[in-house]
Protein backbone atom coordinates (compact mmCIF):
# COMPACT_ATOMS: atom_id res chain seq x y z
CA UNK A 1 0.00 0.00 0.00
CA UNK A 2 2.86 2.19 0.54
CA UNK A 3 3.85 1.98 -2.83
CA UNK A 4 1.19 3.95 -4.07
CA UNK A 5 2.19 6.75 -1.42
CA UNK A 6 4.07 9.86 -3.31
CA UNK A 7 7.56 10.89 -1.62
CA UNK A 8 7.94 8.29 0.43
CA UNK A 9 12.22 7.87 0.91
CA UNK A 10 12.25 5.39 3.68
CA UNK A 11 10.18 2.17 3.83
CA UNK A 12 11.54 0.31 7.07
CA UNK A 13 9.74 -2.46 7.06
CA UNK A 14 10.47 -3.35 3.55
CA UNK A 15 13.94 -2.31 3.72
CA UNK A 16 14.52 -4.45 7.36
CA UNK A 17 12.97 -7.63 5.58
CA UNK A 18 16.96 -7.68 4.22
CA UNK A 19 19.10 -7.55 7.36
CA UNK A 20 15.75 -9.84 8.86
CA UNK A 21 16.77 -12.56 6.47
CA UNK A 22 20.85 -12.04 7.74
CA UNK A 23 20.12 -12.51 11.35
CA UNK A 24 21.79 -15.79 11.78
CA UNK A 25 19.88 -18.67 13.49
CA UNK A 26 22.95 -20.80 14.77
CA UNK A 27 23.49 -20.40 17.84
CA UNK A 28 27.78 -20.69 17.10
CA UNK A 29 27.36 -17.31 15.12
CA UNK A 30 27.37 -13.65 16.66
CA UNK A 31 23.89 -11.96 16.36
CA UNK A 32 25.20 -8.42 16.79
CA UNK A 33 28.12 -8.76 13.98
CA UNK A 34 27.56 -5.98 11.26
CA UNK A 35 29.87 -4.93 8.70
CA UNK A 36 33.27 -6.43 11.11
CA UNK A 37 35.91 -7.83 8.53
CA UNK A 38 37.74 -10.99 9.38
CA UNK A 39 40.77 -8.82 8.85
CA UNK A 40 39.81 -6.31 11.93
CA UNK A 41 38.95 -9.11 14.21
CA UNK A 42 42.20 -11.10 13.29
CA UNK A 43 44.38 -7.48 13.88
CA UNK A 44 42.53 -7.05 17.25
CA UNK A 45 43.73 -10.73 18.39
CA UNK A 46 47.08 -9.45 17.79
CA UNK A 47 47.17 -6.51 19.31
CA UNK A 48 45.26 -8.27 22.65
CA UNK A 49 48.41 -10.33 22.69
CA UNK A 50 50.92 -7.48 21.83
CA UNK A 51 49.78 -5.73 25.02
CA UNK A 52 49.65 -9.26 27.11
CA UNK A 53 53.16 -9.71 26.24
CA UNK A 54 54.31 -6.15 27.32
CA UNK A 55 51.77 -6.36 30.59
CA UNK A 56 54.19 -9.71 31.31
CA UNK A 57 57.27 -8.35 30.63
CA UNK A 58 56.62 -4.99 32.95
CA UNK A 59 55.42 -7.88 35.52
CA UNK A 60 59.14 -9.21 35.01
CA UNK A 61 60.85 -5.99 35.46
CA UNK A 62 58.62 -5.17 38.95
CA UNK A 63 60.30 -8.53 40.74
CA UNK A 64 63.54 -7.71 38.94
CA UNK A 65 63.57 -3.75 41.26
CA UNK A 66 61.81 -5.22 44.30
CA UNK A 67 64.91 -7.79 44.81
CA UNK A 68 66.80 -6.93 47.80
CA UNK A 69 69.88 -6.29 46.30
CA UNK A 70 68.20 -4.15 43.47
CA UNK A 71 66.21 -1.81 45.64
CA UNK A 72 64.46 0.54 43.62
CA UNK A 73 61.44 0.24 44.88
CA UNK A 74 59.91 3.41 43.15
CA UNK A 75 60.61 1.88 39.90
CA UNK A 76 59.33 -1.53 40.90
CA UNK A 77 56.02 0.12 41.71
CA UNK A 78 55.85 2.47 38.42
CA UNK A 79 56.30 -1.12 36.71
CA UNK A 80 54.11 -3.17 39.00
CA UNK A 81 51.31 -0.73 37.97
CA UNK A 82 52.61 -0.24 34.35
CA UNK A 83 51.45 -4.04 33.99
CA UNK A 84 48.55 -3.91 35.21
CA UNK A 85 47.70 -0.99 32.88
CA UNK A 86 48.71 -3.49 30.05
CA UNK A 87 46.68 -5.94 31.06
CA UNK A 88 43.42 -3.31 31.43
CA UNK A 89 44.35 -2.57 27.51
CA UNK A 90 44.41 -6.34 26.67
CA UNK A 91 40.77 -6.76 28.57
CA UNK A 92 39.30 -3.45 26.76
CA UNK A 93 40.40 -4.62 23.50
CA UNK A 94 38.86 -8.50 24.59
CA UNK A 95 35.49 -6.42 25.23
CA UNK A 96 35.48 -4.53 21.94
CA UNK A 97 36.33 -7.41 20.06
CA UNK A 98 32.89 -9.12 22.03
CA UNK A 99 31.14 -5.92 21.16
CA UNK A 100 31.54 -6.26 17.43
CA UNK A 101 30.60 -10.07 17.26
CA UNK A 102 34.18 -10.90 16.94
CA UNK A 103 36.12 -14.03 18.70
CA UNK A 104 39.03 -13.74 20.96
CA UNK A 105 41.38 -15.76 20.70
CA UNK A 106 44.15 -15.85 23.29
CA UNK A 107 47.61 -16.26 21.88
CA UNK A 108 50.89 -17.61 23.57
CA UNK A 109 52.83 -15.28 25.61
CA UNK A 110 56.14 -15.36 25.81
CA UNK A 111 59.01 -15.91 28.17
CA UNK A 112 60.28 -12.23 29.07
CA UNK A 113 64.35 -11.21 30.54
CA UNK A 114 64.68 -11.17 34.18
CA UNK A 115 67.85 -9.69 34.24
CA UNK A 116 68.12 -5.76 33.71
CA UNK A 117 71.40 -5.13 34.11
CA UNK A 118 73.89 -2.80 32.22
CA UNK A 119 77.54 -2.03 32.42
CA UNK A 120 77.42 1.54 31.33
CA UNK A 121 73.90 2.22 31.86
CA UNK A 122 72.89 0.49 35.10
CA UNK A 123 69.69 -1.09 35.45
CA UNK A 124 67.34 1.35 35.54
CA UNK A 125 68.20 3.17 33.01
CA UNK A 126 68.73 0.15 30.63
CA UNK A 127 64.94 -0.85 32.21
CA UNK A 128 63.61 2.52 31.34
CA UNK A 129 65.16 2.70 27.81
CA UNK A 130 63.88 -1.08 27.05
CA UNK A 131 60.17 0.24 28.47
CA UNK A 132 60.41 3.43 25.92
CA UNK A 133 61.45 1.11 22.83
CA UNK A 134 58.25 -1.30 24.56
CA UNK A 135 55.49 1.89 24.56
CA UNK A 136 57.14 2.66 20.73
CA UNK A 137 56.59 -0.83 19.64
CA UNK A 138 52.79 -0.95 20.83
CA UNK A 139 52.13 2.88 19.16
CA UNK A 140 52.99 0.78 15.59
CA UNK A 141 50.85 -1.93 16.15
CA UNK A 142 48.00 0.41 17.12
CA UNK A 143 48.36 2.30 14.68
CA UNK A 144 48.81 -0.62 12.22
CA UNK A 145 45.72 -1.84 13.56
CA UNK A 146 44.03 1.90 12.55
CA UNK A 147 45.15 1.39 8.76
CA UNK A 148 43.61 -1.88 8.76
CA UNK A 149 40.07 -0.26 9.67
CA UNK A 150 40.62 2.15 7.52
CA UNK A 151 41.59 -0.13 5.18
CA UNK A 152 38.15 -2.01 5.35
CA UNK A 153 36.38 0.81 5.98
CA UNK A 154 35.49 0.47 9.41
CA UNK A 155 35.11 4.05 11.19
CA UNK A 156 33.94 2.68 14.72
CA UNK A 157 36.97 0.83 15.15
CA UNK A 158 39.07 3.57 13.57
CA UNK A 159 37.44 5.94 16.39
CA UNK A 160 38.01 3.92 19.28
CA UNK A 161 41.72 3.15 18.64
CA UNK A 162 41.94 6.85 18.25
CA UNK A 163 40.11 8.25 20.99
CA UNK A 164 40.77 4.91 23.79
CA UNK A 165 44.54 4.06 22.98
CA UNK A 166 46.41 6.43 20.74
CA UNK A 167 46.23 9.64 22.92
CA UNK A 168 47.61 7.61 25.75
CA UNK A 169 50.19 5.79 23.87
CA UNK A 170 51.80 8.94 22.91
CA UNK A 171 51.00 10.51 26.61
CA UNK A 172 53.48 7.45 27.85
CA UNK A 173 55.89 7.74 25.19
CA UNK A 174 56.20 11.10 26.48
CA UNK A 175 56.47 10.07 30.43
CA UNK A 176 59.19 7.52 29.59
CA UNK A 177 61.14 9.67 27.42
CA UNK A 178 61.01 12.11 30.01
CA UNK A 179 62.50 9.61 32.39
CA UNK A 180 64.92 8.19 30.68
CA UNK A 181 66.50 12.13 29.72
CA UNK A 182 66.25 12.63 33.67
CA UNK A 183 68.42 9.03 34.52
CA UNK A 184 70.60 10.03 31.74
CA UNK A 185 71.21 13.23 33.36
CA UNK A 186 71.38 12.30 36.98
CA UNK A 187 73.95 8.96 36.75
CA UNK A 188 73.93 5.41 38.53
CA UNK A 189 74.38 6.26 41.54
CA UNK A 190 72.77 8.45 44.50
CA UNK A 191 71.04 9.96 41.15
CA UNK A 192 69.66 6.91 40.75
CA UNK A 193 68.45 6.70 44.15
CA UNK A 194 66.86 10.55 44.33
CA UNK A 195 64.86 9.32 40.98
CA UNK A 196 63.73 6.61 42.46
CA UNK A 197 62.55 8.24 45.44
CA UNK A 198 60.57 10.16 42.85
CA UNK A 199 58.95 7.89 41.32
CA UNK A 200 57.96 6.00 44.86
CA UNK A 201 56.06 9.34 46.68
CA UNK A 202 54.59 10.44 43.21
CA UNK B 1 83.88 -4.20 64.57
CA UNK B 2 82.52 -7.86 65.95
CA UNK B 3 85.51 -8.30 67.97
CA UNK B 4 85.33 -10.85 70.49
CA UNK B 5 85.34 -9.57 74.80
CA UNK B 6 87.82 -12.31 75.79
CA UNK B 7 86.84 -10.99 79.38
CA UNK B 8 83.62 -13.01 78.76
CA UNK B 9 85.41 -16.51 77.64
CA UNK B 10 86.78 -17.67 81.44
CA UNK B 11 82.63 -16.51 82.10
CA UNK B 12 80.69 -19.86 83.04
CA UNK B 13 77.61 -20.24 81.85
CA UNK B 14 77.68 -17.84 78.78
CA UNK B 15 75.76 -20.09 76.38
CA UNK B 16 75.83 -17.20 73.37
CA UNK B 17 78.71 -15.54 72.24
CA UNK B 18 76.55 -13.38 69.21
CA UNK B 19 79.76 -11.66 67.73
CA UNK B 20 82.14 -15.08 67.74
CA UNK B 21 78.64 -17.48 65.89
CA UNK B 22 77.98 -14.62 63.55
CA UNK B 23 81.68 -14.74 61.82
CA UNK B 24 80.60 -18.20 60.81
CA UNK B 25 80.90 -18.56 56.88
CA UNK B 26 77.15 -19.18 55.82
CA UNK B 27 76.59 -15.91 57.79
CA UNK B 28 78.68 -13.49 55.34
CA UNK B 29 76.79 -11.10 53.58
CA UNK B 30 77.92 -11.08 50.09
CA UNK B 31 80.10 -8.41 48.51
CA UNK B 32 78.76 -9.09 44.89
CA UNK B 33 75.97 -6.75 44.16
CA UNK B 34 74.44 -9.64 41.93
CA UNK B 35 73.94 -11.86 45.10
CA UNK B 36 70.38 -11.35 47.50
CA UNK B 37 71.72 -10.00 50.56
CA UNK B 38 68.66 -11.38 52.52
CA UNK B 39 68.66 -15.05 51.23
CA UNK B 40 68.99 -17.29 53.94
CA UNK B 41 68.00 -20.78 54.16
CA UNK B 42 66.09 -20.65 50.98
CA UNK B 43 67.35 -23.66 48.89
CA UNK B 44 67.55 -23.47 45.24
CA UNK B 45 64.68 -26.21 44.99
CA UNK B 46 62.45 -23.69 46.94
CA UNK B 47 63.19 -20.85 44.70
CA UNK B 48 62.56 -23.34 41.45
CA UNK B 49 59.22 -24.75 42.72
CA UNK B 50 58.03 -21.17 43.15
CA UNK B 51 58.82 -19.75 39.60
CA UNK B 52 56.72 -22.67 38.71
CA UNK B 53 53.88 -21.99 40.92
CA UNK B 54 54.03 -18.45 39.17
CA UNK B 55 53.59 -20.09 36.14
CA UNK B 56 50.62 -22.55 36.94
CA UNK B 57 48.83 -19.10 38.65
CA UNK B 58 49.55 -17.17 35.52
CA UNK B 59 48.41 -20.04 33.05
CA UNK B 60 45.24 -19.88 34.80
CA UNK B 61 44.50 -16.66 35.22
CA UNK B 62 44.59 -16.75 31.14
CA UNK B 63 42.30 -19.56 30.57
CA UNK B 64 39.78 -17.54 33.28
CA UNK B 65 40.44 -14.76 30.68
CA UNK B 66 39.53 -16.57 27.85
CA UNK B 67 36.14 -18.01 29.05
CA UNK B 68 35.43 -14.61 30.02
CA UNK B 69 35.49 -13.49 26.57
CA UNK B 70 33.50 -16.56 25.65
CA UNK B 71 30.60 -15.53 28.24
CA UNK B 72 30.98 -12.15 27.35
CA UNK B 73 29.61 -12.96 23.21
CA UNK B 74 26.70 -11.40 22.55
CA UNK B 75 25.94 -14.74 21.10
CA UNK B 76 26.22 -16.57 24.57
CA UNK B 77 25.27 -13.56 27.13
CA UNK B 78 25.69 -15.12 30.33
CA UNK B 79 27.07 -11.72 31.93
CA UNK B 80 27.39 -13.57 35.26
CA UNK B 81 29.77 -16.31 34.67
CA UNK B 82 31.71 -13.73 32.32
CA UNK B 83 31.99 -11.76 35.22
CA UNK B 84 32.70 -15.20 38.07
CA UNK B 85 35.70 -15.35 35.43
CA UNK B 86 36.66 -11.89 34.92
CA UNK B 87 37.22 -11.57 38.23
CA UNK B 88 38.89 -14.96 38.69
CA UNK B 89 41.38 -14.23 36.29
CA UNK B 90 42.09 -11.01 38.18
CA UNK B 91 42.51 -13.00 41.48
CA UNK B 92 44.91 -16.08 39.90
CA UNK B 93 47.26 -13.17 38.48
CA UNK B 94 47.01 -12.04 42.13
CA UNK B 95 48.31 -15.27 43.33
CA UNK B 96 51.23 -15.40 40.55
CA UNK B 97 51.94 -12.03 42.23
CA UNK B 98 52.13 -12.81 45.67
CA UNK B 99 54.51 -15.61 44.74
CA UNK B 100 56.46 -13.34 42.75
CA UNK B 101 56.86 -10.38 46.28
CA UNK B 102 57.68 -13.68 48.33
CA UNK B 103 60.50 -15.02 45.90
CA UNK B 104 61.92 -11.15 46.16
CA UNK B 105 61.32 -11.69 49.66
CA UNK B 106 63.38 -14.51 50.42
CA UNK B 107 66.07 -13.56 47.90
CA UNK B 108 64.91 -16.30 45.02
CA UNK B 109 65.05 -14.27 41.47
CA UNK B 110 61.77 -14.32 39.48
CA UNK B 111 61.82 -16.12 36.43
CA UNK B 112 58.42 -15.97 34.66
CA UNK B 113 57.86 -18.58 32.15
CA UNK B 114 55.97 -18.96 28.93
CA UNK B 115 52.21 -19.15 28.85
CA UNK B 116 50.57 -21.20 26.51
CA UNK B 117 47.55 -20.34 24.37
CA UNK B 118 43.76 -21.85 26.68
CA UNK B 119 41.35 -22.75 24.23
CA UNK B 120 38.33 -20.03 23.23
CA UNK B 121 35.53 -22.37 22.86
CA UNK B 122 33.39 -23.93 25.74
CA UNK B 123 30.65 -25.56 23.80
CA UNK B 124 29.92 -28.80 24.96
CA UNK B 125 26.88 -30.43 22.98
CA UNK B 126 25.30 -32.73 25.99
CA UNK B 127 26.72 -30.54 29.42
CA UNK B 128 26.25 -27.05 27.61
CA UNK B 129 28.78 -24.55 27.43
CA UNK B 130 27.90 -23.27 31.24
CA UNK B 131 28.63 -26.53 33.02
CA UNK B 132 31.57 -27.42 30.72
CA UNK B 133 33.52 -24.54 31.66
CA UNK B 134 32.84 -25.17 35.62
CA UNK B 135 33.95 -28.72 35.33
CA UNK B 136 36.93 -27.45 33.51
CA UNK B 137 37.68 -24.58 36.37
CA UNK B 138 37.13 -27.52 38.79
CA UNK B 139 39.56 -29.45 37.46
CA UNK B 140 41.79 -26.22 37.16
CA UNK B 141 41.07 -25.44 41.08
CA UNK B 142 42.15 -29.23 41.80
CA UNK B 143 45.33 -28.98 39.85
CA UNK B 144 46.36 -25.39 41.66
CA UNK B 145 45.80 -27.31 44.54
CA UNK B 146 47.90 -29.94 43.92
CA UNK B 147 50.29 -27.85 42.47
CA UNK B 148 50.34 -25.58 46.16
CA UNK B 149 50.60 -29.18 48.12
CA UNK B 150 53.53 -29.95 45.91
CA UNK B 151 55.12 -26.72 47.03
CA UNK B 152 54.79 -27.34 50.39
CA UNK B 153 55.81 -30.83 50.24
CA UNK B 154 59.14 -28.41 48.87
CA UNK B 155 59.25 -26.34 51.72
CA UNK B 156 58.98 -29.46 54.24
CA UNK B 157 62.00 -31.58 52.11
CA UNK B 158 63.89 -28.64 52.37
CA UNK B 159 63.33 -27.71 56.33
CA UNK B 160 61.74 -23.86 54.98
CA UNK B 161 59.01 -24.11 57.68
CA UNK B 162 58.13 -20.55 56.88
CA UNK B 163 57.65 -21.37 53.02
CA UNK B 164 55.36 -23.85 54.80
CA UNK B 165 53.69 -21.68 56.76
CA UNK B 166 53.34 -18.82 54.08
CA UNK B 167 51.93 -21.53 51.39
CA UNK B 168 49.19 -22.57 54.65
CA UNK B 169 48.32 -19.49 55.29
CA UNK B 170 47.84 -17.23 52.38
CA UNK B 171 47.13 -20.47 49.89
CA UNK B 172 45.65 -23.55 50.90
CA UNK B 173 42.60 -22.31 53.00
CA UNK B 174 41.54 -20.41 50.10
CA UNK B 175 42.34 -23.16 47.69
CA UNK B 176 40.16 -25.56 49.76
CA UNK B 177 37.23 -22.68 49.79
CA UNK B 178 37.62 -22.29 46.33
CA UNK B 179 37.11 -26.10 45.23
CA UNK B 180 34.18 -26.06 47.40
CA UNK B 181 32.00 -23.13 45.76
CA UNK B 182 32.64 -24.34 42.42
CA UNK B 183 31.81 -27.85 43.54
CA UNK B 184 28.57 -25.96 44.57
CA UNK B 185 28.51 -24.48 41.24
CA UNK B 186 28.41 -27.66 39.13
CA UNK B 187 25.74 -29.13 41.36
CA UNK B 188 23.76 -26.71 40.66
CA UNK B 189 24.00 -26.53 37.31
CA UNK B 190 23.60 -30.12 36.89
CA UNK B 191 20.42 -29.98 38.92
CA UNK B 192 18.71 -26.93 37.02
CA UNK B 193 19.61 -28.29 32.85
CA UNK B 194 20.66 -26.03 30.06
CA UNK B 195 17.46 -23.48 29.13
CA UNK B 196 16.00 -21.11 31.79
CA UNK B 197 17.64 -23.02 34.62
CA UNK B 198 21.10 -22.06 33.29
CA UNK B 199 19.78 -18.00 32.60
CA UNK B 200 18.57 -18.05 36.40
CA UNK B 201 21.99 -19.00 37.41
CA UNK B 202 23.42 -16.61 35.42
CA UNK B 203 21.67 -13.95 37.05
CA UNK B 204 22.50 -15.42 40.25
CA UNK B 205 25.90 -15.15 39.42
CA UNK B 206 25.85 -11.35 38.78
CA UNK B 207 24.12 -10.05 41.62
Amino acid sequence: TTDALSGVVFEPFKEVKKELDLVPTSSHLSLARQKYSDECEAAINEQINVEYNVSYVYHAMYAYFDRDNIALKGLAKFFKESSLEEREHAEKLMEYQNKRGGRVKLQSIVMPLSEFEHVDKGDALYGMELALSLEKLVNEKLLNLHSVASKNNDVHLADFIESEFLTEQVEAIKLISEYVAQLRRVGKGHGTWHFNQMLLEG
Amino acid sequence: AATVDTNNMPMTGVVFQPFEEVKKADLAIPITSHASLARQRFADASEAVINEQINVEYNVSYVYHSMYAYFDRDNVAMKGLAKFFKESSEEERGHAEKFMEYQNQRGGRVKLHPIVSPISEFEHAEKGDALYAMELALSLEKLTNEKLLNVHKVASENNDPQLADFVESEFLGEQIEAIKKISDYITQLRMIGKGHGVWHFDQMLLN
